[in-house]
């Protein structure tokens, strides 16, 4: 759905984005990550055709942007992170003004309008004036313009910035139940919690370069990311704890053990699913009392901070 | 381009649906009305006397003399103009404030509001094609003060037919004023869309008074060209045919004024009528600012011209300046001052060719960025060089193209004057050294690492355009040596020209073949030492773009 090919965008003597290849299949929803002034938002913006970029080759659902850029940006929806609206007009005349813009048919504009403002729970501002609305409605408001044409491709620049965190909740349930739709997603954060919770794929950017991309599990194997095992007694006890981490030493596929305190304790693991679950029947038949026991994956905060430390490094 | 319906195209959407909000639209109604009814009762009440001249009566007394033109003035006559008339003609003026100040006053805020808070990215990542953004733009930021046109324009349709007034009277005077409306709506969007809040202080209040002060200017012209531009043409066609007399505007009572006007309709030795001057002038600049919009909104980064298009501007300009001058040239002595000498010609065609260049090179010089992305874009696609028409090209062959415009233009004057080829080929490197010096010089700054360029640009200018020029007239005051002060003058684009006018013209002048040398030496020196910078400058961004890519 996204083909990017050589793409570098330049401003002045700054080099924003450099050489980036990128292919976001169908359904993927690619979170883009990095620390401010990595080239995301410059990314983004070259992608959405509102920047030229010094070279190379996008492709949107697979019309070039150069060539065939009035279809390319039909199957296209752009938000960015602080969204401009027209503050003198009311909600419904928003949507409806952005459906023309996206060559939507008269005849079904109020429609596909009174649907998005259900969808994103502005119902009861059909006809408020937008300089009246919050900062989080704006924000869904927006939301919904960039939805409203049904766009197969949504590039999403830091789109939960500035919201509250109830706003934010709100957000991410609506991008959520659209990623169950098979769009295609390309969102940017610094934030990374917020990615975590629903892309499948990450690119890391840093100073303009993609310095790892792919689906997570990928990256995992390919960063030989090692989980963490976590085990919590039931009952607090400092001697059964030191126990516990004699015991846990002696197992192939556990490293650095710690316990911070008397009821829980951490270990790197590096083994299968099997491995977890005959150690958890060893420790059973040992006599722990064990009232918390799984593995926790790398998400993507700790797979950016391994990656961006070898960066720096 | 494909095009969309208003009611499909957003931004006229966006634009109307605020301005026809309804307490908006009935305020504008109300004073509307308020208006019309005291238009009304002036027009009733009031009586207005039309005068008409008997030039045939010239009366000469000195007590009649007046500051303009001939000190005879000739027999008036005068008689009272029908109400119903006059009620007409104010309702003309009115609809040409609120289309001409007013409107223009919101096509540059609506356009300058969309660029500053961002909503035009919207627009330009959306799939509507640029020229219908410009359109809906254009059209929906005046949508009001269009309907309140149309609204006054349907009072003076059932004057029209209930009175005997012409219908063609109306319809002329609507086509030509609807014609002028959207070049000035044109230009005020242009320039709210490249207006830079952020980088220029100038707040929008001062912009609309500028392009108010622009198009007042417009009005008291002194080319047809010029004059064509403005809304004159309109309201003087427009009161001959209701008056029933020719030129009896009361500003052109005097013979000689009466005489300059006629010359406002000539282009080229042929009497044409207003309408048809005024679409020819009015309609190509429409077209270059309607194209510069459009640039605007899908490449904001570019130039508002392309090299190309800038050249047929300039070429056009200089076109209608024949035109303009060549009526004013043949009118020949003894008609007063209109009739210009051949001093007065070159002065202005040097000048504007120079303006032109200038201005030409201002535009169309690409930035670092520009240039090296068309370096780099060139490495990939494994070209050469950079076309030479594109935006991203160096001015080099853009000045190339400038030079070929200035000698076919040069040469309709020296076909006109007959004038020597030494002075000829004088004038043309006279012409040109100026706009390549800037040209290059402006293109060394641009494309070189300095961190404030633009200030050591406008330094250096300044220094030679402005400080050196004021000291050799100071140390002139003491020496009074005109050679000396030549040295010091021609430095600057303009300092040359009156010398080089006394060359064309076989005027004797003392020294002046002295001047023309100092002229010319200091000129060339300027450009060539500019090209060498240019071309350095070039060379090394390209050695190190390619390098570093």
């Amino acid at each position: 759905m996204i083909n990017i090919k050589s793409l570098r965008v330049d401003y002045d003597d700054l080099n924003a984005v450099c050489d980036v290849n990128l292919d976001i299949g169908p359904g993927q929803i690619f979170g883009l990550v990095g620390p401010n002034g990595a080239g995301k938002t410059s990314m983004i913006k070259a992608i959405a055709g509102i920047i030229e970029p010094t070279y190379g080759e996008i492709k949107i659902a697979g019309f070039d942007m150069e060539l065939e850029s009035e279809n390319a940006l039909g199957k296209l929806g752009y938000m960015p992170d602080f969204s401009p609206v027209y503050e003198n007009l009311k909600v419904w005349e928003y949507l409806d003004v952005f459906a023309a813009a996206y060559l939507i048919d008269r005849s079904v504009r109020p429609e596909k309008v009174e649907h998005w403002i259900k969808r994103v729970n502005l119902q009861d501002k059909t006809n408020t004036v937008i300089r009246e609305l919050s900062r989080g409605m704006r924000q869904r408001l927006v939301l919904a313009k960039t939805l409203l044409h049904d766009p197969d491709v949504l590039l999403l620049d830091e789109p939960a910035s500035g919201l509250d965190p109830i706003a934010r909740k709100d957000l991410h349930d609506i991008l959520k139940s659209v990623a169950e739709e098979k769009k295609t997603i390309l969102i940017s954060s610094h934030i990374l919690t917020e990615l975590s919770d629903f892309c499948n794929a990450i690119g890391i950017m840093e100073k303009g370069k993609m310095v790892l991309s792919g689906s997570l599990d990928d990256i995992r194997k390919h960063i030989n990311s090692t989980g963490q095992l976590v085990i919590r007694l039931a009952v607090a006890n400092q001697e059964t704890i030191q126990k516990l981490t004699t015991f846990l030493q002696i197992i192939p596929f556990l490293t650095n053990i710690k316990h911070n305190n008397s009821i829980e304790l951490q270990a790197s693991f590096s083994g299968d699913p099997n491995d977890a679950s005959a150690l958890l029947a060893k420790l059973v038949r040992e006599g722990f009392s064990i009232s918390t026991y799984f593995v926790k994956e790398a998400n993507v905060e700790e797979i950016f901070f391994h990656v961006g430390a070898k960066q720096v490094s | 381009m494909k095009m969309i319906s208003l009611q499909d195209n957003a931004l006229f959407l966006q634009n109307w649906r605020e301005r026809m909000r309804l307490p908006s639209l009935a305020s504008a109604v109300i004073l509307l009305i308020i208006i019309i009814v005291l238009i009304y009762m002036n027009a009733y009440l009031n009586p207005t006397y039309v005068y008409s001249y008997d030039y045939n009566q010239m009366n000469c007394q000195p007590e009649t003399r007046y500051n303009h033109g001939s000190n005879c003035v000739p027999t008036q006559h005068q008689e009272i103009l029908p109400w119903i008339k006059k009620f007409f003609l104010d309702l003309c003026s009115l609809q040409g404030i609120i289309i001409l100040l007013i409107a223009t006053g919101s096509a540059y805020r609506m356009a300058a509001r969309e660029r500053v808070s961002g909503t035009l990215d919207f627009h330009r990542s959306s799939p509507t094609p640029p020229g219908n953004q410009t359109l809906g733009l254009l059209l929906g930021a005046t949508s009001l003060e269009w309907c309140i046109f149309a609204g006054i324009a349907f009072i003076e349709l059932f004057l029209v037919l209930t009175t005997s007034i012409n219908f063609s009277t109306f319809l002329n005077f609507n086509f030509a004023l609807i014609l002028c409306a959207l070049l000035y709506h044109s230009l005020a969007a242009l320039l709210g869309i490249i207006h830079q809040p952020h980088k220029s202080k100038l707040t929008s209040i001062p912009m609309i008074f500028g392009i108010y002060i622009i198009i007042m200017l417009l009005s008291y012209p002194a080319l047809s060209t010029l004059y064509h531009l403005s809304w004159q043409p309109a309201y003087e066609q427009l009161y001959s045919d209701v008056q029933g007399k020719l030129f009896t505007h009361r500003s052109y009572y005097s013979y000689d004024n009466q005489e300059r006007v006629k010359l406002l309709y000539n282009f080229l030795g042929f009497n044409l009528p207003s309408l048809f001057l005024q679409i020819m002038v009015q309609v190509p600049f429409l077209g270059v600012v309607f194209v510069a919009i459009l640039r605007k909104i899908s490449k904001p980064e570019h130039p508002i011209v392309s090299k190309p298009i800038l050249l047929l501007t300039i070429f056009y300009i200089l076109f209608l300046f024949c035109g303009s001058v060549f009526p004013i040239i043949t009118a020949g002595e003894g008609k007063g001052w209109y009739s210009w000498g051949e001093e007065m010609v070159f002065y202005c065609l040097i000048a504007l060719i120079m303006c032109l260049g200038i201005i030409g090179a201002w535009i169309i010089t690409p930035s670092r960025l520009q240039y090296i992305k068309g370096l780099r874009r060139c490495k990939k696609l494994g070209l050469k060089k950079i076309d030479s028409g594109d935006d991203q090209a160096s001015s080099t062959v853009w000045l190339f193209g400038f030079s070929i415009v200035t000698i076919i233009i040069f040469s309709f004057f020296v076909y006109l004057y007959k004038i020597s080829f030494t002075a000829y080929l004088i004038s043309i490197v006279f012409m040109l050294s100026s706009p390549i010096f800037f040209a290059c010089f402006l293109e060394y700054f641009h494309l070189s690492r300095h961190h404030n360029k633009i200030i050591i640009f406008w330094t250096i200018l300044i220094i030679l355009w402005i400080l050196i020029p004021t000291l050799g007239t100071i140390l002139n005051s003491v020496t009074h040596s005109d050679i000396l002060q030549q040295y010091f003058s021609a430095f600057t684009p303009w300092g040359g020209i009156s010398p080089i006018v006394d060359l064309i013209t076989k005027t004797p002048t003392v020294h002046l073949y002295e001047k023309i040398r100092i002229i010319l030496s200091i000129n060339i020196l300027l450009a060539v030492i500019a090209g060498i910078f240019a071309k350095k400058v070039r060379a090394e961004l390209q050695k190190e773009t390619l390098e570093n890519s």
